[in-house]
C-alpha cells in the first residue's frame, strides 16, 4: 500500500500510527457525490447524520460515536490526538455558540431598519461620525470578545493539563510555601474556568491540605537532587502560571466591562436622540 | 461545508464494502451507519445466523441493524 519511500523509512511504531490515521480516514463516511466529511469538528456533521438516520444528532453524539471507532482501530496508540475530554469540548463549543449568536443577535439589532434609521438619521442630520463610531466600536469589542472567548476556555484547559500533571508526579513532594501557591494557582483556574463555563477538573492531591499535612516524609530512595530539581521548575512554573492567570483575568474583566460600557452607552445615546430630534425636524 | 475535493482517479472513490451470503458476494456501495448509536458498520461482519438468514450487528450496542434471508 505504501510504496513511498519516504513512508517504508518510518519505523515500526510510526508505521502503526499511519496505519491507524489511515484507517480512521476510511471510517470518515463518504456523501452522495463522493466527497468525504471533514473528522470530528465539522459542524454540519450531525445534521447530515440525523438527516441520514432520521432523527435529531447531537454533536456530542456523534463525536462519542467518532471517538469510539477510532478507539477499537487505534487501541490506544494515538495518545497526542484527542485534545480534551467530550464534555469539555461541548460545554466550550456550547459556550462559543452562545458568544456566535450574540453577536450575530447584535448584528442583526444593528440592521434592524428602525434602529438604523435612528442612527444614520442622527448622522446625517447632526454631521457627526459619534453614531458610525459607537457601532464600529461596538462591533469591534463583540468581534474581540468572540476571539478571546474561543481562545481562553483551549488555552486555559492546555495550561492547567501541564499543571496538573507535573503536579501529580508520584515522588513529587512540596513544601508549605508552593503548596500555598499551587492552591492559590488551582483556585485562580477553577473561578476562570468556572467563569468561562469551562466544568472543573479533578485536583491532584497536593491542593487538599489536609491530606497533605499528614502525608508521610519523601521516601529514602528517591533522588534528592531529582527532587529539588522538579520543586525549583514547580516553582517556576508556578509563577509563570499565576501571572498569565492574572493577566487572562483582568483581559477578561476589562473586556467585559469595556463591552458592558460601550453597550450602555449606546443605549443611553439611543433615547438621547430621540428626544431632541424632534424638535430639530419642526424647525425647519 | 468541509468536504475534501473529488479527483478524477483510476480507482473508484465511492466506499465498498463485500458481504458474503451463502455462496454469493453482495457488494455494497457507500457506508452504513447504525441508527442509534452511529458507529459505521461492516458489510464484511455479517453472518450466518441459521435458516438461511444473515444479520449484521452492531459492534458498539450489539443491536441487529441489518438481517436478510437468502432463498
Amino acid at each position: 500500500m505504501h510504496e513511498d519511500g519516504n513512508v517504508r523509512t518510518l519505523t515500526t511504531r510510526w508505521q502503526q500510527l499511519l496505519d491507524a490515521y489511515k484507517r480512521m480516514w476510511e471510517t470518515v463516511p463518504v456523501d452522495a457525490d463522493g466527497c468525504k466529511y471533514a473528522p470530528v469538528c465539522d459542524d454540519e456533521m450531525p445534521g447530515y447524520l440525523g438527516r441520514l438516520v432520521g432523527r435529531t444528532v447531537t454533536a456530542a453524539e456523534w463525536q462519542a460515536a467518532q471517538r469510539w471507532e477510532w478507539e477499537q482501530i487505534a487501541g490506544g496508540k494515538i495518545v497526542a490526538a484527542p485534545p480534551h475530554p467530550a464534555e469539555v469540548s461541548v460545554r466550550i463549543d456550547d459556550y462559543q455558540d452562545a458568544l456566535r449568536r450574540l453577536t450575530s443577535c447584535l448584528v442583526r439589532l444593528l440592521g434592524h431598519p428602525p434602529i438604523t434609521n435612528l442612527a444614520f438619521a442622527d448622522y446625517k442630520y447632526n454631521e457627526d461620525p459619534y453614531w458610525l463610531h459607537t457601532l464600529g466600536e461596538l462591533e469591534a469589542r463583540a468581534k474581540l470578545m468572540l476571539e478571546f472567548a474561543q481562545q481562553a476556555p483551549a488555552t486555559l484547559y492546555v495550561m492547567r493539563g501541564r499543571l496538573e500533571g507535573f503536579a501529580s508526579a508520584p515522588d513529587l513532594v512540596m513544601d508549605e510555601a508552593t503548596r500555598g501557591a499551587y492552591r492559590a494557582t488551582i483556585e485562580a483556574l477553577d473561578r476562570t474556568q468556572a467563569a468561562l463555563g469551562v466544568p472543573l477538573a479533578e485536583r491532584s492531591r497536593h491542593f487538599e491540605m489536609k491530606h497533605v499535612r499528614g502525608a508521610p516524609v519523601p521516601p529514602p530512595e528517591a533522588d534528592p537532587e531529582l527532587q529539588r530539581m522538579s520543586k525549583d521548575e514547580l516553582r517556576a512554573a508556578l509563577s509563570d502560571t499565576r501571572t498569565r492567570l492574572e493577566a487572562v483575568e483582568t483581559e477578561i474583566s476589562r473586556r467585559t466591562s469595556a463591552a458592558a460600557r460601550a453597550l450602555a452607552g449606546m443605549l443611553v445615546s439611543a433615547r438621547e436622540p430621540l428626544a431632541c430630534q424632534q424638535p430639530q425636524e419642526k424647525t425647519p | 461545508m468541509t468536504t475534501m475535493p473529488k479527483f478524477k482517479t483510476d480507482a473508484p472513490t465511492t466506499t465498498t464494502d463485500v458481504a458474503r451470503i451463502g455462496d454469493r458476494t453482495v457488494r455494497v456501495f457507500g457506508v452504513l451507519i447504525c441508527p442509534c448509536c452511529l458507529v459505521r458498520l461492516h458489510a464484511t461482519a455479517m453472518r450466518d445466523i441459521g435458516d438461511d438468514e444473515y444479520a449484521l450487528i452492531c459492534p458498539r450496542c450489539h443491536s441487529d441493524v441489518l438481517s436478510i434471508t437468502a432463498h
